[in-house]
């Protein structure tokens, strides 16, 4: 279990979203945003490649012959 | 004269109302067993559709003795019609109520005495709901005599700690004495073997869901084998019928006007139950493709599904929760043996299983899923799947700066996504409490819609769910987002979450 579920505890203020996307455009946020997003990549390319290996068919997946009776 | 006497009888109807105590379905209806066939094998769905309806209440049916039911007379008219043997070309339909003969007769009076058209729809929208079970067309073969059959899809015992869904139904208006009887279920038949196996039949009850998306006419079993084997027949005659490859069942789709998309699910059981899970969610039912060591493949429709009534974690990649963790059974259709099968849901190894409810558990792997589409969506459930795991980082990406600006914890969201007509979703919404008027008709009055919407919804201890609404009509490469729409804001994170998901994905934020 990794250490981010067991933090429950709530952040006390709300934060204001124009403040919030104005840090955002600041270029050093910028900077960290983007390394953070970097470093979640690789935990997300696994799960991508799952995804996307679902879609990679060939003939053979669409000759399977279908035909139960009963 | 003969004629005459010919016409006259074909035209005489007859309607008994009986009880459903007495006597087993196939006796009611005097059904004979055809005497190439086991004991037992031409009426066990039947029997099951029997079965299912004595578990929902069912007292009494009637009785039409002389039916015409589309899906027939086209299997009479490509196939039927010319056998030596005369076959009529009528049905009889048995439709299912749970109140005795005698309640039945007496309520269809009191609805035929209302002379007022509103009152009369009202009133027998209210007797569908309290006692309509659905109805089941008896075709005039001994061998095969399940034809349409639609019952209603309510769960059987509510099982303490699950929840069962059912948005592949579709809703049916059948007429009796002129009552409108409506019933919410997903059609089902046996197969005949004749016009239809396994992958024709799966693939019929799913495009009825199709058909109710677009109100487009029922395709019939008969041109769904028609238009399969109208370019290839790689094993044989069509009929009778030799069964499909998958690629015939694209055929038929694709010609029938809907966009077939096939996903394989035989590598990673994750992806195959989230790919299930929010294929059926969306409400296309999907088409599995069943396969058993010994090499045989099935094909069965999905109905409805079972989850967990309250969410437990299925923590992925330590990225997100996905809801899809909580399906643990899904509701099929299996032509051999009955509608609304209960089949459990199993990992083995990297592959998901099926466990049929067959005299004796048959597991079944699933092997691929083949969903038809409206051709506008050209999002696949993968795609949609990748962009929400795209979501689901940048979300904690934003929070990872957050947290050092505002001290913010990081928690795993919860992610689920589906797609859904634009209509659907903002009256999904609108079902949502909390969810204000005003930000309903923000969104209608400023959001150009794709006729499908993807939504994916994030949520998390500390985020209201915030739905990122996807255009389906794009692809892989050019997803584009329609907006974030934040359904509410009671908790600290939610609003600056709902504008930084804005900014990146250059859509406006509803709130």
């Amino acid at each position: 279990m990794p250490a981010q579920q067991t933090k429950r505890a709530k952040s006390q203020t709300r934060i204001d979203p124009t403040e919030a996307v104005s840090r955002f455009r600041d270029p050093k946020v910028q900077v960290r945003f983007r390394k953070a997003m970097g470093q979640l990549a690789k935990k997300a390319a696994p799960l991508i490649e799952a995804v996307r290996s679902t879609e990679r068919l060939d003939e053979s997946d669409y000759a399977i012959r279908i035909n139960t009776k009963g | 004269m003969v004629a005459t006497r010919v016409q006259q009888k074909l035209r005489q109807q007859k309607i008994e109302v009986l009880p459903l105590a007495d006597k087993t379905l196939p006796e009611i209806l005097e059904l004979d067993e055809p005497p190439f066939l086991n004991p037992g094998e031409a009426h066990s769905q039947l029997s099951h559709v029997e079965q299912y309806v004595r578990q929902h209440g069912g007292r009494g049916v009637v009785v039409e003795h002389h039916y015409i039911d589309r899906d027939f007379m086209e299997e009479y008219s490509v196939f039927y019609s010319k056998s030596l043997t005369p076959y009529p070309n009528s049905c009889r339909r048995v439709s299912f109520f749970s109140l005795d003969p005698a309640d039945l007769r007496r309520e269809f009076k009191r609805l035929l005495k209302i002379r007022d058209q509103e009152p009369f729809e009202a009133a027998s929208k209210e007797f569908s709901e309290k006692h309509y079970l659905g109805f089941s067309v008896i075709k005039p073969l001994d061998g095969c005599p399940v034809g349409r059959t639609v019952l209603r899809c309510s769960p059987g015992k509510p099982q303490r700690g699950y929840t069962d869904l059912f948005p592949c139904a579709c809703g049916y208006t059948a007429h009796l004495f002129g009552i409108p009887l409506i019933v919410q279920g997903l059609a089902f038949q046996q197969q005949d073997l004749g016009v239809s196996a396994c992958a024709t039949t799966a693939l019929w009850s799913a495009l009825q869901r199709a058909r109710e998306l677009e109100e487009s006419v029922a395709a019939t079993p008969a041109q769904i084998t028609m238009r399969a084997s109208q370019f290839a027949l790689p094993f044989g005659r069509a009929m009778p019928s030799e069964g499909l490859s998958v690629e015939q069942m694209c055929q038929a789709a694709h010609s029938l006007g809907h966009a077939p998309y096939l996903f394989r699910a035989s590598e990673s059981f994750e992806e195959s139950r989230a790919l299930l899970y929010s294929s059926v969610q969306s409400g296309v039912a999907p088409v599995l493709i069943l396969s058993r060591p010994s090499g045989s493949k099935h094909a069965v429709a999905v109905a409805g599904m079972r989850i967990k009534s309250a969410h437990t974690i299925n923590e992925l990649g330590e990225l997100f929760d996905d809801r899809s963790g909580d399906l643990v059974q899904l509701y099929v259709h299996d032509d051999r043996i009955g509608p609304y099968l209960s089949a459990e849901i199993r990992q083995r190894k990297k592959q998901l299983v099926l466990q049929l409810p067959t005299g004796r558990s048959e597991n079944w792997l699933l092997s691929h899923v083949l969903v038809p589409m409206h051709p506008k969506i050209r999002l696949s459930f993968a795609e949609l799947r990748g962009a929400a795991i795209q979501l689901v980082k940048s979300a904690h990406a934003h929070r990872q700066w957050l947290r050092q600006w505002f001290n913010v914890p990081i928690e795993l969201p919860l992610v689920d996504y589906r797609i859904l007509k634009a209509h659907a979703y903002v009256q999904s919404l609108r079902s949502e409490s909390n969810v204000t008027d005003l930000l309903v008709k923000n969104l209608c009055e400023s959001v150009a819609f794709s006729r499908y919407v993807a939504c994916v919804r994030i949520q998390a201890d500390d985020l209201d769910p915030i739905d990122v609404l996807l255009d389906t009509t794009g692809t892989q490469k050019n997803i584009s987002s329609l907006a974030i729409v934040q359904t509410r804001n009671s908790l600290p994170l939610t609003a600056a979450m709902a504008a930084l998901l804005g900014e990146e994905y250059r859509c406006q934020v509803i709130s």
